[in-house]
């Protein structure tokens, strides 16, 4: 077995079609030597059933926790974009001038050296711009196989700025949401994330789905 | 005395004895006891031996390197000696020479006085005559010591020249010894060392000839021994002397053009050599305020030396460059050699403080740091020190190196720096497989997965980062390919796709179809494409299955395929990449089954293969020069070849594996010294 496994090349090679895209037998998590491991596991967990988010954020054993929910983090950033795409087509500054979900608050955009009140795509953008460079920031995170605990507290805020986007998206542009949603179970996976690592409070998980199965489905038809 | 002394050592030795058999005695026993006891007792002891045994043979080991390191230093001390030695008779013969001239000089002069006194060829035989010979005696003494005195100075000169001479061979020598990979690194620092003592001692005398004058004119110091030799013919101001320094290192390159037995290593240290040389007379052109012609000469001289290296090419851009009408922004760069500006200057000073490697070494620069995902490919601006990436995290990103290099000039120090993007372009919707820039780079090319391709208004370079979205940048969208586009390269105002659907399009900047080309099907997959530099109306595009043909190479206008590029061998490993030399009719492939193979696309023969990874290479690249190329691997190594000699000048790993992936895009900037690397680890690096 082990030496069969050592002879497929986990590649996709120019030429490859789209239907061949990554289609290599999975690898077991202890066989994964590489420092990307994590990423690798993730990503390997997600092509297999996007929607089973229990099962991607089922922590393996021996894991650091930390490396563990950066590499989550990295993952979700990184869907966040494909939502953002979307988002482009749709979210102008004329209509939405400014990031909202709900009218109680208005966010103030982080990544200028004072906070600005930039329209909500723009926002959008920012933010991830600004995850992008922190999480790839030499500074805080040099290593993917070893975080410090100070590194592993500057996730929480990283994860609040984008979940205004999973918010704004909601509230603001539904369709696009629930499209997304469907294909990527992208807001579920976040909310179970940050509820099982909290990382986030529950109060501020505003967007009312996949939170609890029973809360949900009744809230999502009323407003369907 | 003796005897007691006698019957003490008796004792004493009987004592030992006494002491020895009955330690003999007990191990005996002790042996017996423990035959009785157990087995593993035994080999315990016969452990403890060998062990015993083990310690004393390691100690007499490094007892052996010891002395072979002394007897390698004193060799190198002998040779130091044996040096100066012969430097010293070397003075002593012309001190002699010189004696005797002056002694000469003196017999015609005193022939001379004799012959204005017509009588008598000896001063003392007659009376009259005395005084005045005694005048001309006294006037000559006079002139003699006064010639005495300038022989002197010329001496000092001239042994001040060859000590200069000889402190150089030393150095050359030491030199040559560095490029030679026989000797070890111990013997090279035990050379060293001998010179160094060689040369303090030729300090010592030349200072001791100095004492002898009083008008020493020059007072070298011991630190001035450690700098270039170059700079100590600058601090000279006797050109003619220079001129003779030169001579005379010419003459020593002839010498050790003799020295060198082996061929192949000559070959190694001929451009060396000369660029030593070329050097030297450089900095004496730098006097002169024509120095920029002069270069330019040097660099047409340098050029035609069969063994060209990077920073020959480095000169040549940078020339150029500055030959060029600047625009502000070019100036920093373009000036490269005579400003001293950030980090460019450390390069400079790099570059002439390695000359002793003999080439110039890429070093990791810049870490781009900003996607998620694997980067699948890069392409640098034409103009800029600005590239694009994409990678599979769905995004574009445009790095700015030039202004990391005008803006942090303290940060120097560190080994690379990391530098954040000044742009995100976001559209697609599934990895980004491909990007390639227009000829004005005015636009980027993107193609993903899903066989979209975009065409993006490249932002301005100097952007702020965190700039409003403006939905313009995003250009046209071309979805007409039904399957991943793995193959982008651009000309003028044209730019050709090749798609895993087996079609090869040609499109305009407006994203208009021109012609659509169909692969043939017993190829497999378009997998590369690359504009032939030569002749700009032909495109390469590479095949996923080479048996036999690597490459077809496609007119633009008609459509129609010139030539295949064929492979002698039956079974070879896919193409990854292509790549077109800029000058010549040469093309490089990189396979799956590590090999790159060469082409002559005249012919359509294959001109060479070699094995040149590892592993499966996936990339390739020419530099703007012609003379090198970049491979890079997924064994996680960047290789930069030669590719005259097509030997690997400098091997670097540049990224981790994800998956089986390492790197998966290379690329050298097509006109600047740059490459850039881009790796699964979501990484890319640029080497400078």
């Amino acid at each position: 077995m082990a030496e069969t496994e050592e002879r497929i090349y986990r590649r996709n090679l120019p030429g490859t079609k789209f239907k061949d895209w990554c289609q290599w037998p999975e690898q077991s998590f202890q066989d994964m030597d590489s420092t990307l491991a994590v990423q690798q596991y993730i990503q390997q967990m997600i092509r297999r059933d996007y929607s089973d988010c229990e099962a991607i954020l089922a922590q393996p054993e021996n894991q650091d926790e930390g490396v563990w929910k950066y590499e989550h983090l990295r993952q979700f950033c990184m869907e966040l974009n494909g939502l953002a795409v979307y988002l482009q087509e749709e979210c102008h500054p004329e209509k939405c001038s400014q990031m909202t979900a709900t009218e109680q608050w208005i966010f103030l955009c982080a990544a200028h050296k004072t906070p600005k009140e930039c329209p909500a795509i723009d926002y959008t953008r920012h933010t991830l711009d600004g995850a992008a460079c922190l999480l790839n920031s030499n500074k805080y995170f040099p290593s993917r196989v070893t975080i410090s605990d100070t590194s592993v507290g500057k996730l929480g805020s990283v994860c609040r700025r984008v979940y205004r986007i999973f918010s704004h998206a909601y509230f603001h542009h539904r369709a696009i949401f629930d499209d997304y949603e469907e294909k990527t179970a992208l807001c579920k996976r976040f909310t179970m994330f940050v509820t099982k690592y909290q990382l986030l409070s529950k109060d501020i998980l505003i967007v009312p789905i996949m939170d609890l199965n029973d809360e949900k489905i009744p809230e999502e038809e009323s407003e369907a | 005395m003796e005897e007691g002394a006698a019957f003490h050592n008796a004792a004493e030795i009987g004592n030992n004895m006494n002491m020895q058999g009955s330690s003999i005695g007990r191990k005996v026993e002790e042996v017996n006891q423990r035959a009785q006891y157990s087995m593993p007792g035994i080999l315990h002891f016969l452990e403890t031996e060998w062990a015993k045994f083990q310690m004393e043979r390691a100690e007499w080991e490094v007892e052996r390197a010891e002395l072979q390191a002394r007897i390698a230093f004193l060799q190198g001390e002998r040779k130091g000696q044996e040096n100066l030695k012969q430097d010293l008779v070397r003075r002593i013969k012309m001190l002699e020479y010189a004696l005797k001239q002056e002694r000469t000089k003196m017999q015609k002069m005193k022939m001379a006085n004799s012959v204005s006194s017509p009588p008598t060829t000896s001063e003392f035989k007659d009376d009259e005559e005395r005084p005045s010979s005694e005048t001309t005696q006294s006037t000559n003494s006079a002139s003699w010591r006064q010639g005495r005195h300038l022989l002197r100075q010329y001496l000092q000169e001239i042994g001040y020249a060859e000590t200069i001479i000889n402190v150089r061979s030393a150095r050359v020598r030491q030199m040559l010894d560095l490029d030679r990979p026989v000797n070890g690194s111990r013997g090279k620092m035990l050379t060293e060392k001998a010179l160094y003592e060689a040369e303090a001692s030729v300090i010592a005398t030349m200072d001791f000839l100095q004492s002898n004058h009083d008008d020493a004119v020059f007072n070298p110091d011991a630190s001035d021994e450690e700098e270039d030799i170059s700079d100590r013919v600058k601090s000279r101001k006797d050109t003619d002397s220079e001129a003779s320094v030169i001579k005379q290192f010419e003459e020593m390159l002839e010498t050790a053009d003799a020295d060198d037995s082996t061929k192949e290593d000559w070959e190694v240290d001929e451009p060396y050599l000369k660029r030593l040389q070329e050097e030297f007379k450089k900095d004496q052109r730098g006097k002169k305020p024509s120095a920029r012609p002069t270069r330019q000469s040097l660099n047409n001289m340098l050029k035609s030396l069969e063994g060209h290296t990077e920073e020959e090419e480095e000169e040549e851009s940078n020339t150029n460059e500055s030959n060029k009408a600047l625009t502000g922004a070019d100036l920093v760069l373009g000036e490269l050699k005579d400003l001293t500006v950030s980090n460019i200057c450390e390069e400079e000073s790099h570059v002439s403080s390695v000359v002793e490697p003999n080439r110039k070494t890429w070093q990791a620069k810049y870490m781009l740091r900003s996607h998620f995902d694997a980067i699948r490919s890069l392409a640098f601006f034409s103009n800029d020190d600005v590239l694009v990436t994409g990678g599979e995290d769905h995004t574009l990103k445009l790095w700015n190196v030039q202004r990391n290099l005008r803006t942090s000039p303290g940060k120097k120090a560190i080994a690379a720096m990391d530098i954040e993007p000044v742009y995100t372009f976001r559209g697609h919707r599934s990895p980004v497989i491909k990007v390639a820039l227009s000829e004005n780079s005015e636009y980027v090319y993107s193609s993903s997965l899903d066989g979209e391709i975009r065409i993006w208004k490249t932002p301005l370079i100097s952007i702020d980062p965190y700039e409003l979205y403006d939905s313009s940048t995003n250009a046209h969208v071309i979805n007409k390919h039904t399957d991943a586009v793995w193959g982008l390269a651009s000309r003028d105002d044209f730019f050709i796709s090749a798609s895993s659907d087996s079609t090869v399009g040609i499109w305009k900047d407006d994203a208009s179809l021109q012609r659509t080309i169909n692969f043939p099907i017993e190829y497999g997959i378009p997998t590369c494409v690359d504009i032939l530099k030569a002749n700009n109306n032909q495109v390469l595009v590479s095949c996923s299955e080479p048996n036999p043909t690597a490459a077809i190479i496609y007119d633009i206008e008609t459509g129609e395929s010139i030539t295949r590029l064929d492979i002698p061998d039956s079974k070879v490993g896919r193409v990854n990449s292509v790549a077109a030399h800029p000058s010549s009719s040469l093309v490089i492939t990189a396979h799956d089954d590590r090999q790159l193979r060469f082409f002559d696309t005249q012919s359509g023969k294959m001109i060479h293969s070699m094995i040149a990874h590892l592993d499966c290479i996936t990339s390739v690249g020419i530099d703007p020069s012609g003379l090198y190329c970049v491979s890079g691997s997924h064994d996680a190594s960047l290789r930069i070849w030669s590719i005259e000699t097509r030997q690997c000048i400098q091997e670097i790993t540049a990224h981790r594996k994800k998956f089986d992936e390492a790197i998966l895009d290379v690329a050298f900037h097509p006109n600047k010294p740059l490459i850039a690397s881009a790796g699964a680890d979501a990484l890319a690096k640029v080497f400078i």
